[in-house]
């Protein structure tokens, strides 16, 4: 697991986080980062996307796509590197339905 | 028994002394509920705060608690007074817009089962609060993403409230209702009642039943009450809270129910955090400073704490993203996120709906891994307190964004340029694990904008959050400051 998050590793994430701010975006969120690179996994990942939507998205949405998507993929990363034993397990479990169908 | 008008000040005061008027007949519930909806009425529009007005309803309640407490027939301290709902809570007879414009026509024809609760509570519904479109479920830019407009902070009307729970945060602001319902999937509840200058309390996850409740991601979404103290806020979790076997993640009944009278620990151990926030102006920090002096002086312990490392603040944004892409995915698919008002929103449920099966349980793995570390931490203090935000409220209007630059290609870019997001929040891993936090106002900045102090505590201990935000309102008058007029009393 990573010791801590730097502000370097976060700056990965920055773009993303723009993208995501699910819930808060904060005054210093609202200023746009300059263009990520796109690794190759977003490349894919936008071609992906367009063979399926293109249609649907206008030049400039297109355009704004890999952006998105290179900030995803950064988040994935700071996560893909922690490693976890065989066992560790996952925040999900099985509920089991014992007449419980609401 | 009722004054044939309710003076300004009365709209601002606290659930008991709202109680004690209606039960000693000074005040009557059909009469403050009028004063509310007129003041909806007048200064909702202004404010962008107001979804939809239910005065229909609101008065057949407000005249059912009138006609009750004068029988005898006393349900509790939520009787009579009234509240508004956030837009993403099903009211039968009502639209329920979830604040965006694919469901601006809907309808259900049931309630919430906090609405229930609350009913059964005899608190009056007399509107459901604007808010940010999907409670920001697909992203979105900033203030104007929402049906109704920007949401104006009482506090000075050219900023922001902050969001998603942004209408709910400026109808307690500026009197439009003794309490809100707002939602927290990421600091929905936390960042906009901070800014707003009220307080407001995220419970811990499965305290409160979702049924009813648009979903953004199953496993984060919270409902909280936002209010004029945090001893309002203990009232109302107590009648929101219960087991429902119609929300799957509810907590059993023992873990679910919660009761204002709950013990609070004695003394308090308060933890500081210390590495959060650390880009925020160093006034909000000393705010936070102060408001713990309160605290000590009154006998609980302060001292330094830090949240666990890790990438945190990724796998919240990512569990959201992932989960709000199912949760939306017949808006993605049938291509009607189109008609959202933020251009992000518009096309980041496709990129959301690329994530990887496999990265999810990681993220899940990971959750867990983070779950326990923060778990640890409240070995040594009960909770632990930070700047409810790492700003003041925002500008709506801000400079425009540049065009979209052209797309670079797939090589590395050492000079990417450092982004200012604040990276150590303590929103991200608190929701992210479920953690009640409970913020109460800390004083104003420089500018006059409202600081906050937010107190987080393990999981399932909603009441060690509350009894440290109620300590320091016992001995401080941060959270009896109101905006200026007219927002405020004159």
């Amino acid at each position: 697991m990573e010791t801590s998050l730097s502000r370097r590793a976060f700056a990965r994430a920055g773009a993303a986080a723009l993208a995501a701010a699910a819930a808060l975006p904060t005054a210093a969120a609202q200023a746009m980062p300059a263009p990520p690179a796109v690794t190759a996994e977003t490349e894919a990942t936008v071609n992906r996307i367009l063979a399926r939507y293109g249609s649907r998205l206008t030049a400039e949405q297109r355009q704004r796509l890999p952006r998105i998507v290179q900030g995803h993929v950064d988040m994935l990363q700071a996560v893909r590197a922690v490693a976890f034993d065989n066992t560790a397990p996952p925040a999900t479990v099985l509920q089991l339905v014992e007449g419980r169908r609401a | 028994m009722k004054p044939a008008t309710v003076d300004e000040a009365t709209l601002f005061l606290p659930i008991r002394e709202l109680g004690a008027r209606f039960r000693n007949r000074s005040l009557s519930p059909v009469a403050l509920t009028q004063a509310y909806l007129d003041r909806c009425r007048r200064l909702g529009p202004e404010l962008n705060a107001i979804a939809c007005l239910t005065p229909e309803r609101a008065l057949r309640q407000a005249q059912q608690a009138e006609q009750e407490l004068a029988a005898g027939h006393d349900r509790g301290p939520l009787h009579g007074i009234p509240y508004a709902a956030k837009d993403l809570l099903a009211v039968k007879g009502y639209p329920t817009t979830w604040g965006a414009k694919p469901y601006e026509d809907q309808h259900f024809d049931y309630d919430a089962t906090v609405i229930r609760n609350l009913d059964a509570a005899g608190a009056v519904l007399i509107a459901k609060a604007a808010m940010i479109e999907l409670a920001g479920g697909l992203g979105y830019s900033g203030p104007h993403a929402s049906l109704t407009g920007p949401c104006h902070n009482p506090w000075n009307t050219k900023y922001w409230t902050c969001g998603s729970s942004s209408g709910s945060g400026a109808i307690v602001s500026a009197g439009l209702a003794t309490f809100a319902l707002g939602s927290d999937t990421r600091g929905s509840i936390v960042c906009p009642s901070t800014q707003c200058g009220i307080s407001g309390m995220r419970p811990s996850f499965g305290r409160v039943s979702r049924h009813g409740v648009m979903t953004i991601a199953w496993t984060m979404d919270k409902i909280g009450p936002m209010a004029r103290s945090a001893d309002c806020c203990s009232l109302i979790l107590a009648a929101m809270a219960g087991h429902d076997p119609a929300d799957w993640d509810s907590l059993p009944p023992a873990q679910a129910a919660f009761s204002a009278r709950d013990a609070a620990p004695r003394p308090l151990r308060i933890g500081r955090l210390t590495n959060v926030f650390p880009n925020a102006h160093p006034e909000l920090h000393q705010a936070v400073d102060r408001a713990l002096a309160v605290c000590r002086a009154q006998g609980a312990t302060v001292s330094d704490a830090q949240i666990p490392a890790g990438p945190f603040e990724e796998a919240s944004e990512l569990v959201i993203l992932i989960e709000a892409a199912s949760a939306f995915r017949e808006l993605i698919e049938s291509g009607r996120c189109a008609l959202l008002q933020d251009p992000l929103g518009q096309i980041n449920g496709y990129a959301s709906s690329e994530f990887r099966a496999n990265d999810y349980i990681q993220l899940q793995r990971l959750r867990l891994e983070l779950a326990r570390k923060l778990d640890a931490l409240f070995d040594h203090f009960d909770v632990v307190a930070a700047p409810g935000q790492g700003s003041t409220a925002s500008l709506i209007d801000r400079p425009p964004r540049p065009a979209a630059p052209p797309r670079t290609p797939p090589q590395p870019n050492p000079q990417r340029r450092a982004f200012t997001r604040d990276s150590l929040q303590p929103d991200g891993i608190s929701s992210l694990c479920g953690l009640p936090a409970v913020t109460v106002p800390a004083g104003l900045a420089e500018n006059q904008l409202p600081i906050g102090i937010q107190f987080i505590a393990r999981a399932g201990h909603d009441g060690a959050a509350l009894a440290a935000a109620r300590l320091l309102q016992a001995h401080s008058d941060f959270h009896r400051h109101f905006p200026p007029a007219p927002y405020g009393p004159s």
